[in-house]
């Protein structure tokens, strides 16, 4: 098991433990890494190419301006990768051993956060979908509560499988400690009225 | 003429910049729950992003723009 010490989750209950922290499949933000890659790529071939197309660029007026549209071009690489980084990095499912907490990162100013107890969790289904999703084995997890219209979403997590299983056997855990402490409790009382 | 307009609106676009660069600062530290992740991801982000915005004041200031027009 990984070791989760090192995560703050600011709104974690006393004696809970974090299970497991889930981000969505590197897939999902290939294709923006793959533009943020070739962006990049052409900053650094144009420095080189453009000015030979171009002969133009070599006179000292224009090469200044020049090297100012290549280094504007690249701070403005740079905030946009770190504007998919942050909607990747902070979109998280977090599986404690008492709830499960959904974070959704749209961008820099929506942010929902939402959890579930384990208790309340009546099915959990899986949906792998397309050559893509099934060759990496990634897809959507949807978790039932007791609500009827109320459904929990993982999306496009790595291996949903583990993670159906996972939060099975945390509710089936939880659920056998829940009667134990009932148990628990019962047997005082009787003991109490005996006494 | 042709300077002060073309630095007013660099320097719109620059805030904007900064302005960003802020708000991903912010949610690094506000939003992180990993201690190393949070430290590793500011100081790359802010060292590649002060050094990038910096070059780029450098290199506009370097550019004459009234010579440059009378080229066009």
């Amino acid at each position: 098991m990984r070791d989760f010490g090192r995560y703050h989750f600011k709104e974690i209950k006393d004696e809970e433990k974090i299970i497991d922290v889930y981000h969505r499949h590197w897939f999902d933000i290939f294709l923006q890494i793959t533009t943020i890659f070739f962006l990049t790529l052409l900053i650094f071939v144009g420095f080189f190419v453009f000015p030979e197309i171009f002969p133009d660029l070599k006179e000292r007026e224009i090469y200044a301006a020049f090297l100012f549209v290549q280094s504007f071009f690249a701070v403005f690489i740079w905030m946009y990768a770190f504007f998919v980084w942050i909607d990747y990095y902070f979109d998280i499912w977090i599986v404690t051993d008492k709830r499960v907490v959904n974070i959704i990162q749209k961008g820099l100013f929506d942010r929902r956060v939402s959890e579930l107890e384990l208790e309340r969790i009546q099915d959990v289904t899986t949906e792998v979908k397309g050559i893509i999703q099934t060759f990496l084995n990634y897809g959507d997890v949807y978790v039932q509560t007791a609500a009827e219209k109320e459904r929990f979403i993982f999306h496009n997590v790595p291996d949903p499988y583990a993670i159906k299983d996972l939060i099975m056997t945390m509710r089936k855990k939880n659920e056998i400690n829940e009667a134990n402490e009932l148990g628990e409790i019962i047997e005082e009382k009787i003991r109490e009225g005996l006494s | 003429m042709i300077t002060q307009i073309t630095s007013i609106f660099y320097y719109f676009i620059l805030g904007v910049f900064i302005l960003s660069a802020f708000f991903i600062i912010f949610h690094i530290v506000r939003y992180s729950f990993n201690k190393f992740a949070t430290t590793l991801m500011l100081s790359v982000f802010i060292s590649v992003a002060a050094i990038l915005i910096l070059t780029n004041i450098i290199l506009f200031q370097m550019i004459d723009f009234e010579n440059l027009f009378y080229y066009f």
